[in-house]
């Protein structure tokens, strides 16, 4: 039966590591914005191969679409 | 010919299927809701970024250059900068600003990819929810000034406010309740599983050293759960008890008390299992209350006072030279500049320039008014015309507009009402001792050994979790409803006070009348194209707010150069386009005979000495306004209070009861404060500002929920403004389902005495009652308010 004193250590452990996880997360501010990061994991890399670090600046007529 | 720049609502946009708004972006056949969108849509044309960044034409770019550097220039001062950074050091700073004109994830993709605009940004990251941008740079290469006029030029000003502390505090409070329920949740699962032999069987497989054992993890589990998270009840109920007003946090202290005392008890003495589950289970379950009513708009801003409308600083005249001085280092004496559309910040004298002054945002008066050299002007007037030197002779908070809004907020906004939950608890706390005492004499009588017993079990039951539950759960879920339909509540507990409100009273300008939606039509032969670009030509040059009216309703592709122009303040203008004479402007100006129309305002042309016809600007009252009025009017007391004359006065008598013409925002705030029935105010600018505080529920209307709205208890959109009588009605239902909910949880109350007197609650009974009745009364709640707020749509 003693085994059970070692059972519920477990456990308790267990469940503190995931509440210390919890605070963790939301000390760090993972909670502060639950939906920006859904959109942002959609956005296409490979969009920004070709687009330059600094524009040219000459060109500034509307582009007739 | 009729110009149409109205869109209609169903306009979608062409990137994100949106439906676009009035302000919507048309480019060639396109139309997009917002310039995140266009860009974004230019992206995908196959063009590289560049292209958006410079989409302006030349000369546009460097007017709108200008204005921003005026509009951010206060950036470059030091101390401001201290303020607005987050984090700097030699090399990199972080800010944060907020961008109202977030919009959709197409916003978020460009702003997200600021880096590749700007080679000094490295990071941006947009809070979506909050409408916020976080931006890291080297401002070594652009300074914090030009990351503003940037983010501006692509059509997201950032809203700047130096005093915006609240904002880290209310986070704060958040991030504290979720940790308490965390580790409420924690300890009421362990718990649980520590009582779980005692539901079963007191024998069941157990040793007293097992025994022992659990009853001191419980006991463990006990202590976060009664000095942690149920802390803020006891801190709560000490206060309510210290004033004397007894509300619902009273019994719920008491039970959590007598919960702990009699666990403790118990496990110390080994007479038991204590009840330290129901005790986690209760915190655990009023916290989540808590916590759903708590959730608020974020992104809205119900605070707001005059300050967050003007300019953080103004263009300053010092010895000839001119510089950025910060709103509130302002003082009499000093000479500041007002270019066309700023604000004038503080009382004075002008000392130079012409002056047409538009104080609707202060008076709600629409018309502007004329100026010139050694008139006085007054704070809050904004400035419609070319450049303006004033001399202030008051700081801004003395100035005489101002002050209105300065005044004090009276003590406890909100509170003349005692909330229905709070005027029961203090029978209900009375019952709860009463019968406390009752089964203590009774047990003394007849049996005086389980006296103890079963008086703690009755402040143990009687602890009015379900009932504490109805309230945040029945306002909580009523707010999301009207969220969606487009009423934001600042906080739930303003549901209640709507249903008891008997009188409206309603601001005319900008809240019956719609502000931006002035239909503009023209009015003669119909204007060719050619002439259409002639007459945008010339009235792009004037500031006067017909002309900008009228210019919205042509749709000229080009501007051409105009020679010998002339403008007469308060008649009109002239120029010469391609040889041809144009006139804009009255009819005195044109030459021909004068008009007057209730209601509207008109705009004559003239070209090449021939009369060609006007622009007739009319302000529209909203789509509904008048439907939503004769609906209200058999069940409220009616009051209109406008700051305009009484031209409309026939129009409008019919609905209201009590109309009041030419009120200044003083009079409005008095006129509130003279109505002793539970009212409701609903109107729109910073005219309305002090009735809306006053009125025991200030409803503000707005265009754009994000962007304007004076401080108040709620913020409508315009939209939903037909929605009134039917929101109305919804407060009542939902007061009606607190009540059903409320003889609910009292049943559960009487179920569970009956086992307490008679000394038989059981940990067991606890644990089933308590969890049962919470969550039958919190389901109840929220289907029925879900249900009641379908007949919203």
């Amino acid at each position: 039966m003693s085994v059970i004193i070692l059972l519920i250590g477990c456990s308790l452990a267990v469940a503190l590591l995931f509440l210390g996880a919890y605070l963790w997360a939301a000390r760090s501010g993972q909670y502060d914005d639950d939906y920006t990061p859904s959109i942002r994991m959609l956005f296409d890399d490979e969009l920004n191969q070709d687009s330059c670090q600094t524009p040219p600046k000459t060109s500034r007529k509307e582009r007739p679409a | 010919m009729t110009n149409e720049t109205k869109i209609d609502q169903k306009v979608l946009c062409r990137h994100c299927g949106d439906p676009c708004d009035d302000e919507s972006i048309h480019i060639a056949d396109h139309i997009f809701c917002c310039y995140g969108c266009r860009a974004v849509s230019e992206l995908l044309d196959g063009t590289n970024l560049s292209t958006y960044y410079q989409e302006t034409s030349e000369q546009n770019k460097s007017i709108s250059d200008l204005k921003s550097e005026r509009k951010f220039g206060f950036l470059a001062d030091e101390k401001v900068q201290e303020q607005v950074l987050k984090y700097h050091d030699d090399e990199l700073s972080v800010v944060k600003f907020d961008l109202p004109g977030i919009h959709c994830s197409s916003c978020i993709f460009l702003l997200e990819h600021l880096p590749k605009l700007e080679g000094a940004i490295i990071r941006s990251e947009v809070n979506f929810i909050r409408k916020e941008i976080t931006i890291t740079f080297h401002h070594k290469e652009k300074s914090l000034k030009d990351i503003a006029i940037l983010l501006a030029q692509l059509g997201y000003p950032p809203e700047i406010n130096l005093n915006s502390s609240d904002q880290t505090k209310r986070r704060l409070s958040k991030n504290q309740i979720g940790t308490k329920i965390a580790v409420a949740g924690f300890c009421f699962g362990n718990a649980m599983l520590m009582s779980m032999p005692e539901y079963l069987d007191t024998n069941f497989l157990l040793t007293a050293r097992f025994k022992e054992l659990f009853g001191w993890i419980s006991l463990g589990m006990a202590l976060p759960i009664v000095f942690y998270s149920g802390r803020d009840y006891f801190v709560s109920a000490w206060k309510s008890l210290m004033f004397g007003n007894i509300h619902i946090d009273v019994p719920v202290a008491l039970g959590i008390a007598t919960l702990f005392g009699r666990s403790v008890f118990e496990i110390l003495t080994q007479t038991g299992g204590g009840y330290v589950d129901s005790l986690a289970g209760l915190v655990f379950f009023l916290l989540i209350g808590k916590w759903y009513q708590s959730k608020t708009y974020q992104a809205l801003s119900f605070e707001r006072d005059y300050k967050s409308y003007f300019p953080v600083s103004v263009i300053c005249l010092n010895e000839g030279k001119e510089g950025n001085v910060l709103l509130k280092d302002l003082k009499a004496g000093d000479v500041v500049i007002i270019h066309n559309d700023e604000l004038i910040p503080a009382d004075g004298e002008i000392v130079d320039g012409n002056a047409i002054i538009d104080y609707s945002f202060v008076t709600g008066e629409s018309a502007p008014v004329e100026k010139s050299l050694g008139d006085r002007v007054f704070g809050g007037g904004r400035q419609k015309g070319s450049q303006l030197t004033v001399r202030l002779d008051q700081s801004v908070n003395n100035s005489e507009l101002t002050q209105l809004w300065n005044q004090e907020e009276k003590e406890g906004d909100g509170k003349n009402f005692k909330s229905l939950i709070d005027q029961i608890s203090k029978y209900f706390t009375a019952a709860v001792i009463l019968i406390a005492i009752g089964t203590g004499i009774y047990w003394q009588v007849t049996d005086p050994s389980i006296i103890w017993n079963s008086v703690t079990a009755v402040l143990i039951v009687a602890c009015p979790c379900a009932l504490a539950l109805t309230l945040p759960f029945a306002h909580g879920h009523a707010m999301r409803i009207l969220g969606e339909n487009g009423l934001y509540l600042k906080n739930a507990g303003v549901i209640e006070t709507l249903s008891k409100v008997k009188s409206i009273i309603f601001d005319k300008t900008g809240t019956l009348t719609s502000n931006e939606s002035e239909q503009v039509t023209f009015v003669g032969e119909a204007l060719n194209e050619g002439e259409q670009v002639q007459i945008a030509s010339i009235l792009t040059n004037s500031a006067h707010p017909l002309s900008r009216l009228a210019l919205e309703a042509i749709q000229a592709t080009e501007k051409k150069p105009v020679s010998e122009y002339e403008e007469v303040l308060g008649k009109g203008m002239r120029g010469n386009i391609d040889g041809v004479e144009i006139k804009a402007g009255s009819a005195e100006w044109i030459g021909v005979e004068t008009v007057e129309v209730m209601n509207e305002s008109r705009v004559y042309i003239q070209i090449d000495a021939q009369f060609r016809g006007y622009f007739a600007c009319q302000s529209a009252y909203r789509k509904g306004a008048m439907d939503m009025l004769n609906n209200v009017r058999s069940q409220f007391s009616m009051h209109l209070l406008s700051g305009d004359n009484d031209s409309e006065r026939k129009h409008l008598e019919p609905y209201f009861k009590h109309l009041s013409f030419n009120q200044k925002p003083m009079d409005k705030r008095a006129y509130l404060e003279n109505i002793y029935e539970p009212s409701l105010m609903i109107g729109d600018g910073l005219n309305d500002a002090g009735a809306l505080q006053v009125a025991d529920v200030g409803i503000a209307v707005s265009e754009d929920i994000h962007r304007f709205s004076p401080a108040c208890d709620s913020i409508i959109s315009s939209k939903s403004l037909s929605k009134i009588p039917s929101i109305m009605n919804f407060s009542k239902g939902v007061r009606t389902i607190i009540i059903l909910a409320m003889i609910i949880s009292l049943l559960y109350n009487v179920v569970g005495l009956s086992f307490a007197m008679a000394g038989q609650l059981t940990p067991l009974v606890s644990a089933i009652l308590m969890p049962i009745s919470s969550i039958s009364v919190v389901g109840f709640v929220t289907l029925m308010v879900a249900w009641r707020g379908r007949l919203l749509r």
